[in-house]
């Protein structure tokens, strides 16, 4: 339009000049040009064209101004309420019923929302100040690690558990807490009643137990061999109780957080399973399942260890790898002295764990479908205590299967119980069955 | 001349078969149901060993041990705990109370007691001497 408006304009510019020239200066001799009159008239021409056509455009450019102003209005709108929109979401974290903080890398407080200020109030803290020392150093370990963590902290005697997400990049971390005082009661008094619950049963299983070897004994006299046999019987099924009974309390105690104190003590590791292995002789043989047990290494090797921990860690692994095992099986334990810590591996043939299920056969309770179907009354606590246990000594457990070929496990324990940098020499660790 | 033991335990069912086993081992045994008998007991009769439940009526083991420490003829006595009550702060205070060992009594086999028994006494007579 503008090209238009510009030649029309020249041209009307062109009509103007040449007549007024003419009209003032009259005609040059030879002139080609019209006169003053026809080119004034010719410039009225063009002038009222310019008119037309500028109307003409102008009306359409009313439309576009009055469409373009709507838009204009629907975006002031959107871009008013994007505005509130941003305003409401930045009071989100603020008016959070739960404690929302945000602390930077000194461990100062970059942002407390209303939730939070009885938490602040009890540490005696502003926005502003350093977190007490026991939470900065808390964060700051989780800041470095870089990943998610959970800290607990109480106030006012509520218990307030904080998921901690460190915004690395930002050098701060954002804590979400949360009210668990309610939880912690509820898993308390659960714990509390499996606690007592497992005690009240202890206590017939000692008789029953003791009378029971008091027969065995023959201190009453002689057994036949049916009566030696029941008596047996009798004894096998308190130990599997008993040993149900230990499990139940362990999982108690590591609920209540007690965890597992360690009664650490100079002790001959290889000794120790050696023990677990002659006192599960019998069973194997009752399984028709052999066990075997070389090279050892070496007489003894002493390690600060709990023994009853890891009799109990022992037992529930060599436990599973007889009854897990085929009719006529075999088991081979074998171990790697290495002088700051020694590797053993428990191998069976047996009905082996499913792929998929692998990854769960630590968790508590969790239990193999092809383990189920062997072995209803297990209780799927055995493993995950046995992890426990070696973990809190320093070391590491794991597993390699193949489900209907065998199982074999690994148990790595450092001497000291510090060193837990598995170094494990895997020559053993082939497929079973391969 | 045979050992005297004073076993102090509220489960008649467990202190008889307790009782039963070491006397066939050719111990002098006394038995208690309770705490404040069993102090009485362990006063009148100056065992060489007692063997002590915690959970009973009147008088706890933890009691029982407390009145036996602050005993100048009685505090030298070994006292072995046997109960099923096994948190490790059970046992902790155990042993700071003074029992030379704390056993569970579901993980312990009877004819274990004997030998338990005998080791408690000579770690204490090698002590004393």
């Amino acid at each position: 339009m503008r090209t238009v408006l510009l030649i029309l304009g020249s041209l009307t510019l062109l009509f103007v000049v040449a007549g007024a020239s003419q009209l003032f200066a009259g005609p040059a001799p030879n002139s080609c040009l019209p006169n003053s009159i026809f080119l004034l008239a010719g410039s009225f021409v063009v002038l009222l064209l310019i008119i037309f056509f500028c109307q003409y455009h102008l009306s359409i450019d009313d439309e576009s101004l009055s469409e373009l102003m709507e838009t204009n209005e629907i975006l002031e709108r959107k871009l008013e309420q994007s505005e509130k929109e941003k305003q409401s979401f930045a009071t989100l974290p603020l008016e959070d019923p739960s404690p929302v903080l945000r602390i930077d890398k000194q461990g100062k407080i970059l942002f407390a929302n209303n939730a939070s200020l009885s938490l602040l109030w009890n540490w005696k803290k502003y926005i502003g100040e350093e977190v007490p020392k026991h939470i900065k150093e808390k964060i700051i370990h989780i800041l470095e690690k870089g990943k998610n963590d959970e800290i607990e902290t109480k106030v006012r005697g509520r218990i307030l558990s904080f998921k901690v997400t460190p915004i690395v990049d930002e050098g701060y971390l954002n804590l979400y807490g949360r009210d668990v005082t309610k939880e912690k009661e509820v898993d308390e008094m659960k714990s509390e009643f499996v606690s007592l619950a497992s005690h009240q049963l202890r206590t017939p299983l000692t008789g029953i137990q003791w009378y029971a070897q008091l027969l065995a004994k023959k201190k009453t006299g002689d057994l036949n061999k049916t009566q030696e046999g029941f008596i047996d019987e009798i004894l096998g099924n308190v130990k599997r109780m008993v040993k149900l009974v230990e499990d139940l309390l362990n999982v108690s105690k590591m609920e209540r957080g007690e965890k597992f104190v360690l009664n650490r003590q100079e002790t001959d590791i290889l000794s120790i399973v050696r023990e677990v292995i002659s006192n599960h002789r019998r069973e194997a043989e009752k399984n028709n399942v052999t066990i075997t047990t070389s090279p050892w290494c070496g007489e003894s090797c002493l390690f600060r260890v709990d023994k009853e921990k890891i009799v109990q860690a022992f037992d529930n692994i060599i436990d599973n790898a007889i009854i897990y095992s085929q009719d006529g099986g075999k088991i081979e334990i074998l171990c790697h002295n290495k002088n700051d810590s020694i590797d053993f591996f428990i191998k069976d043939y047996g009905i082996g764990i499913p792929q998929k299920q692998q990854v769960l056969v630590f968790d508590r309770f969790y239990r193999a479908d092809n383990a189920k179907q062997k072995h209803p009354s297990g209780t799927g606590l055995g493993l995950y205590l046995a992890k426990a246990i070696i973990e809190k000594h320093g070391g590491k457990i794991g597993f390699i299967s193949d489900e209907g070929k065998g199982t074999t496990f690994y148990v790595f324990l450092p001497k000291d119980g510090k060193n837990n940098k598995a170094k494990i020499k895997t020559g053993f660790l082939k497929k079973p069955g391969s | 001349m045979s050992i005297k033991v004073a076993i102090v335990e509220d489960d008649k069912s467990l202190l008889d078969a307790i009782a039963f086993e070491l006397e066939e081992q050719g111990y002098e045994v006394t038995k208690d149901v309770d705490g404040e008998s069993g102090v009485e007991t362990i006063k009148n009769t100056k065992p060489d060993i007692i063997l002590l439940d915690i959970i009973m009526p009147r008088m706890d083991g933890f009691e029982v041990l407390e009145t036996l420490k602050k005993n100048e003829a009685l505090q030298d006595i070994p006292v072995i705990i046997l109960s099923n009550l096994g948190h490790d702060a059970d046992v902790k205070k155990g042993i700071e109370l003074g029992a030379k060992a704390y056993f569970i009594k579901a993980s312990i086999d009877i004819e274990e007691m004997d030998d338990k028994i005998k080791e408690i006494l000579e770690k204490n007579d090698s002590k004393k001497e």
